[in-house]
């Protein structure tokens, strides 16, 4: 089930074909909110708005795929359903490459759309949790000292405490010390945890703080 | 007659209009190498049109052209345009590679071709040799006898003989078998050479003259045809001349130079060798040689062969590099290869002693002897940087060099010493002068200074003189000193300047220079206004308008042979004096002035204004300093170029009306003329006078006048007999245009002057008669003259008569009346009835009194039928009600026409069929009772052919408007889907919300109303659609033209959105209402709006700015303009985007604003295409209003 602040947000120019999209929504149950032009839909997100974006393709201003982009700029994960008049596939496949989720063609039917538009919420829960559990986790890392963050690299690649001890010129009992403080503030039980934990964050643990870089379009569809 | 003077000068005017818009024809652009001391070398490339870069052979035709041949055909040249033939345009070809060409003494030219022979006599070429039962190999040679008999050899050692026309082949000749021979003419007789055989054929056989060793290479034998009789042989390292079947000549060679391939003597006794391998050689008459190669001049080291033109310009053919031109300099530029070269010389001075003094402005003082050139140091005190000025030698043989604060004298062998300018400051010493007494006068930017030997005496604004940038010197025979200091001319005399004027006391104001003359005549150059003399306190002006060439004079030099030359700031002119006192006197309107430019070698056209700027030397060489150097004249060696240009018309172009088809079929027939649906080609020759249907127009007629020296520089004139007796000057136009000429016979003229201004007085003339319509021909206008006397007529008849018709009301004896009338004025019926309408009179209660025989024709009833009748039985029933204005005519509405008004009705005959007339009324007062003359004319015809035109229109039209939907189609298919969407998503919803426990009633109306409303407008799309698709007669309406823009701007906007495209509107308040077909203006807007789009598909999207504006125009016209920021039309192209099949697009047939045109002209309005000032193009269409009511076309408001 998706969050209860889950909006599905509507963009296309023509005010008729709005309202009646509207409507099929409003009838499946989920919140909707309107808009006639994408810069009136920029103006409202926030990078962790929570819901799914169903967008028409051909719009005067900014067109669908440049919207894509800001919204990808602005760090904010929400999946896309385009909508076009034609199936011009060469624009579709962009999308598509870009992380739109879905590319359905005008008139669309209700089982199409709203399926589209539940997969759509479902991602970005998905993808929104994912950000507050790798967000939860940089805080982790990010209370480690460097020492520790060094040790932390150390163990993560199968390092015995005494190798550590001779790159980091210092004794086995310190890096033990070092060692019992990381499981303590990285909140794991075991080695095999701490290895996990530090494979979601990715290489280079340092380089792991880069804001708003998991985004829809990046992240691997979760299974 | 003022009218038809008025119509001539509209004429005239319309025509240098279309002169002046009419394109220029493409220059050959060429390579101009300029670093040879005797020619300036021009090579044409393929780069500037050559078919191949080749010119394998070279002939001067009978018409003046340039032949040439390349490998990919062959090319008549002009001088600017090249007009290439082949064998796909000129079937007499037989192949496109051109071997040798030769111009026989019988005006015939003589084609070689990879495929055969070829001869051009009048002006078509035909194959010849294979019906001779000749199948020899390429010609390699051909040699004239004085008869017009021509001598041919082959490449495979033939030779043939071309007498009369007949050709027949001699025997071979005795030499090496195979290998082919020069063939020469010597004293009637055939010659042939080669390197194992030189002989003449006599009596049925070959006769060796001079037995050759076998030493001499194949490749060092060449011959040619000698100046002055008998033929040059070149025989390895010996050059024979034979005359009379003698050696008259024998010179020894010092070498060889390489493969010979031909060799030609030209006018000036030189012989020119043309190698295979290494360039070109020529052999002076002197004894002198000169070698040009790929370093020297020419592109390429094979040499075809040498051409001389009758200008003195020499033709080179090459093998793989052009076609080149040797011109002979008239100005040496006597600083090339020195430091002074491209530097800006600012004065000459020559020497008494030989040699020459430069001032040059960059680099200082330098004496010149022969061709060395050598700096003059002067000891500077202090930093100043050098700004040489002036130069000159006194008669003392003293140098004195103007700089910058004062000048420096000294002597060629000596020290030179620094005399400072008395006066302020940072001025300039750009004059210097010599009077009759030995003082050295210097004048600058603040005055003038005089050196008497000791000091300087420096006058400036207290000694009268004003502040001029720039003064000049002369000095008189009296020995009076002039001064030209702008503004005016002034005298020194008694230790002060005093002011020269004219007679009538005007001042002499922008004088540069001044040339005193023993007979009391003053020259005065000037800076605008060309050269003045100055004669007894009188002003003659010589200049534009007495044809001198050039604004400025800036110095005037006697060459002693009875020319003045005078450096400009546009080259160099030279005119006869007596010619300049013959202008001046009023005897001759327009000077032969001779310009020595940059084409004739001079290093720039920018000549010095310093004084001196230039001199002539002992030897009588003239000297010019000039912004990129020094010039040498050598003033007996310049001859005008003596050749007049032969002159042709080339083509004739016109449109013809959209009312009239050519005759035949619409074909391109094989001889280059063209006729399309509108527009005529035809090119010359003109055998027989052209005839150009009724309506023709947009005449255009293109002409050329070979001329080699600088084609660019041909000069045109035009007459049109039949219009003016005056020739119109065309400048270097080649073509000129006629907008609207009325029915008629002309003849038109066009004469050419080279490049030196003489004129080909004979030029050339096409004749050619415009037809006219009917009602332009002589017999139409008198016939309707006859109508009109015949209507006076009737009315002075009626007039005495009315009274006795009056009384006598019977229908017997008004027929007796009339017959009586009949017989007493039979020639004044036969006048009723030869008119070619129907003539018809009523009677105040609309009964017949008049008929003639054509009315009778017409409506096929006969007279007495129709007398006494009402004239509504000429009616169908319908009309007699609906037209109170027909023949029964109320008079009050008769009268408030005026007389001679036309109308159109129906017509009905006594069978009962219809029939389109016209008509027109007038009503005849004769005092006691009212008639009305009615003239009828049976415009069945041109109805039809009306009709037949809206069809074609119509087809066309609507043909168009498919293509143009395909364009749309896809975002047609998208229009159609948003309210599909939304009626689809509406249903669905509905649905689910009717599956709820209660559904919201409200709300589930609400979705009914919105799926009606989306049905509707989905029906709406359809039925626009449809309505642009149906194929359906045009229907005239009164609309509003806003309407039609935003409707036109619906079917597009999904096209425009797909493409990126913003619209920005400007729609003006208060339109006019137009009379059209609504789906064909539509059509119309909407063609400009995708056009527009489509302009700006390569811009990036932000770019994409489509701007419409809709305007009532002050004359009340409604105008919209659609308006692009794409790419733009080229000016030339803004009227030729409306031709049929122009197009820029890869797919489109390019019908689409051509068909826009026609609808527009159908609508009586006009679309043109103007070029925005920021870039991109701007249509703009404009209907004129109509009533809102009537629908009848608004009479303009002012």
């Amino acid at each position: 089930m998706p969050a209860p602040s889950a909006t599905v947000y509507l963009v296309d120019d023509d005010p008729r074909v709005l309202k009646g999209l509207s409507r099929l929504v409003l009838s499946a149950g989920l919140p909707v909110m309107a808009f006639t032009s994408p810069e009136e839909f920029l103006a409202q997100v926030r990078p962790r708005t929570e819901g799914c974006l169903v967008l028409d393709f051909t719009m005067p201003g900014l067109n669908g795929l440049e919207l894509q982009k800001a919204l990808k700029e602005s760090g904010c994960p929400l999946p896309i359903i385009f909508l076009t008049g034609d199936g011009n596939v060469p624009i579709s496949v962009q999308a598509m490459k870009r992380g739109a989720l879905d590319f359905l063609t005008k008139p669309v039917s209700e089982t199409d759309l709203l399926a589209a538009i539940h997969a759509g919420l479902e991602r970005n829960r998905r993808t929104l949790e994912e950000l507050a559990e790798i967000e939860e986790l940089r805080a982790r890392v990010d209370s480690l000292t460097s020492r520790e963050r060094e040790v932390l690299r150390h163990v993560v690649s199968g390092k015995l405490n005494k190798q550590i001890a001779g790159e980091l010129g210092t004794v086995e009992q310190t890096i033990k010390v070092h060692r019992g403080r990381v499981m303590e503030k990285m909140k794991v039980q075991s080695l095999a945890e701490l290895v996990r934990l530090a494979e979601r964050l990715g290489p280079g643990l340092d380089g792991m703080a880069r804001p708003g870089s998991m985004d829809a379009g990046d992240a691997k569809p979760a299974h | 007659m003022p009218a038809v003077c008025l119509i001539r000068r509209l004429i005239i005017w319309l025509t240098i209009t279309g002169s002046c818009c009419a394109l220029l024809e493409a220059q050959a652009a060429r390579s101009t190498y300029r670093d040879d001391p005797e020619y300036l070398i021009d090579t044409w490339e393929a780069e500037d049109g050559l078919p191949e870069n080749s010119a394998t052979a070279i002939t001067l035709g009978p018409d003046g052209f340039l032949w040439f041949g390349t490998w990919n055909g062959l090319v008549r040249f002009d001088g600017l345009e090249l007009t290439v033939l082949d064998p796909q345009n000129t079937p007499g070809l037989p192949g496109q590679a051109i071997i040798h060409l030769h111009t026989d003494r019988r005006g015939r030219i003589w084609a070689s071709t990879g495929n055969g022979l070829a001869v051009r006599e009048g002006s078509t070429w035909r194959r010849c040799g294979t019906n001779e039962g000749w199948v020899g190999t390429y010609v390699r040679t051909f040699a004239d006898h004085p008869n017009g008999d021509v001598l041919f050899t082959t490449f495979d050692g033939h030779v043939l003989e071309c007498v009369g026309s007949r050709i027949r082949e001699l025997p071979l000749p005795p030499g090496e078998p195979d290998q082919g021979y020069f063939g020469m003419v010597d004293a009637g007789r055939n010659w042939v050479l080669q390197n194992r055989f030189l002989g003449y054929f006599s009596d049925g056989s070959w006769v060796s003259a001079f037995p050759l060793t076998n030493t001499i290479p194949r490749t060092g034998v060449t011959g040619a045809a000698a100046q002055g009789g008998g033929f040059w042989a070149l025989l390895g390292e010996t050059l024979i001349r034979v005359r009379g079947g003698e050696v008259v000549r024998n010179i020894p060679l010092p070498r060889s130079f390489g493969s010979m391939w031909s060799m030609t003597e030209d006018s000036r006794s030189n012989l020119w060798l043309s190698t295979s391998d290494s360039g070109l050689v020529r052999l002076a008459a002197d004894g002198g040689i000169r070698q040009w190669n790929n370093a020297t001049g020419l592109k390429a080291l094979g040499i075809r062969g040498v051409v001389e033109d009758r200008e003195g310009n020499l033709w080179v053919g090459t093998s793989g590099g052009g076609l080149t031109r040797f011109r002979p300099r008239r100005a040496i530029d006597a600083s090339f290869g020195t430091q002074l070269a491209d530097r800006h010389s600012r004065s000459v001075a020559p020497s008494a002693a030989g040699g020459l003094w430069i001032a040059n402005s960059e680099l200082g003082l330098y004496r010149q002897d022969g061709s060395r050139l050598s700096p003059v140091k002067v000891q500077r005190t202090q930093s100043a940087g050098v700004y040489g000025l002036s130069v000159l030698e006194d008669r003392a043989g003293r140098v004195w060099y103007g700089e910058k604060d004062g000048c420096w004298r000294g002597r060629a062998d000596g020290e030179f010493e620094f005399l400072p300018i008395p006066w302020a400051k940072d001025v300039y010493a750009q004059s210097l002068f010599e009077d009759g007494i030995g003082q050295i006068w210097m004048g600058g930017s603040q005055g003038v200074a005089r050196f008497d030997g000791k000091n300087f005496q420096t006058y400036g604004v207290e000694a009268g003189l004003p502040r001029s940038d720039r003064v000049a010197f002369a000095e008189d025979r009296q020995r009076t000193l002039w001064l030209a200091a702008d503004p005016g001319l002034y005298q020194f005399r008694e230790g002060r300047f005093t002011e020269v004027r004219t007679s009538d006391g005007a001042r002499i104001p922008g004088v540069l220079c001044i040339l005193p003359e023993e007979d009391g005549t003053v020259w005065l150059g000037t800076r605008t206004e060309g050269l003045w003399r100055w004669r007894g306190g009188r002003l003659d002006k010589l200049g534009a308008a007495k044809g001198y060439p050039v604004k400025s004079v800036h110095g005037i030099l006697d060459d002693g042979l009875g020319y003045l030359w005078m450096p400009s700031q546009r080259g160099i002119v030279r005119v006869a004096r007596a010619d300049l006192h013959a202008a001046a006197d009023g005897h001759l309107t327009r000077l032969d002035c001779l310009v020595v430019d940059r084409s004739a070698g001079l290093p720039s056209v920018e000549c010095s204004t310093s004084q001196p700027c230039c001199g002539r030397d002992a030897a009588g060489r003239l000297w010019f300093a000039t912004q990129r150097g020094v010039a040498i004249i050598h003033p007996e060696d310049i001859r005008s170029n003596p050749v007049a240009p032969q002159v042709e018309i080339l083509r004739v172009n016109y449109q013809l009306p959209h009312d009239s088809q050519p005759a035949g079929p619409r074909s391109s027939p094989p001889d280059g003329n063209e006729i399309t649906a509108t527009s005529v080609r035809r090119e010359a020759p003109f055998l027989e006078p052209l005839r150009l249907p009724p309506g023709s127009y947009g005449l255009e007629i293109t002409y050329t006048a070979p001329s080699f020296s600088a084609p660019e520089r041909v000069r045109f004139q035009t007459r049109l007999d039949g219009i003016s007796e005056h020739w119109e000057d065309a400048g270097h136009q080649r073509l000129t245009r006629f907008a609207q000429l009325p029915p008629g016979h002309y003849t038109f003229r066009v004469r050419a002057a080279n490049d030196d201004g003489l004129w080909n007085e004979t030029g050339s003339a096409m004749a050619f008669t415009i037809l006219p319509y009917y009602w332009q021909t002589r017999t139409f206008r008198i016939a309707v003259g006859l109508l009109l006397v015949t209507a006076g007529a009737t009315l002075v008849f009626w007039r005495t008569r009315t009274k006795r018709r009056l009384e006598l009301e019977e229908m017997a004896l008004l027929r007796r009346r009339t017959a009586e009338r009949e017989r007493a004025d039979k020639k004044f019926l036969l006048a009723v009835e030869a008119s070619p309408n129907g003539i018809l009179l009523t009677d105040p209660s609309g009964r017949i009194v008049l008929v003639n025989a054509r009315t009778e024709g017409y409506f096929g009833y006969t007279r007495s039928e129709l007398l006494l009748k009402p004239a509504e039985v000429l009616l169908p029933e319908r009309q007699r009600t609906t037209a109170p204005e027909g023949p029964s005519a109320d008079r009050g509405a008769a009268e408030s026409r005026a007389t001679g008004q036309r109308r159109e009705l129906i017509g009905r005959r006594k069978d009962g069929s219809e029939f389109p007339v016209e008509i027109a009324t007038s009503p005849l007062e004769t005092g006691e009772e009212r008639l009305v003359l009615t003239s009828i004319i049976d415009i069945t015809a041109r109805k039809q052919s009306e009709e037949a035109q809206a069809r074609q229109r119509n087809e066309l039209a609507h043909m168009s408007r498919v293509t143009m939907l395909g364009v749309l189609a896809g975002s047609l298919a998208h229009e159609l889907n948003q309210p599909l969407t939304s009626i689809l998503s509406n249903a669905q919803a509905a649905r689910r919300f009717l599956a709820r426990e209660s559904p919201d009633l409200d709300e589930l109306r609400a979705i009914l109303q919105d799926i009606i409303d989306e049905d509707q407008r989905a029906g709406e799309i359809i039925r626009r659609l449809r309505g642009l698709l149906k194929k359906e007669e045009e229907q005239y309406h009164v609309l509003d033209p806003i309407v039609l823009v935003q409707e036109a701007l619906r079917l597009v906007r999904s096209d425009l959105l797909n493409q990126g495209v913003s619209t920005q509107l400007h729609l003006a308040p208060n339109t006019p209402p137009v009379l059209g077909d609504r789906v064909q203006l539509q059509q119309v807007l909407i063609n400009l709006l995708i056009n527009a789009s489509e302009a700006m598909s390569d811009l990036p999207r932000q770019q994409r700015r489509l701007e419409l504006r809709s305007d009532r125009n002050p004359d009340g016209s409604f105008q919209v303009s659609v308006s692009d920021h794409g790419p733009g039309i080229p000016a030339d192209k803004l009227e030729e985007v409306f031709a049929p099949f122009y197009t820029t697009k890869s797919s489109g047939m390019g019908l689409g604003l051509s068909v826009c045109r026609t609808i527009i002209a159908a609508h009586r309005g006009r679309l043109w295409a103007a070029a925005n000032p920021g870039g991109g193009a701007t249509f703009h269409l404009m209907l004129p209003a109509v009533d809102r009511n009537t629908g009848d076309h608004r009479q303009l408001e002012s």
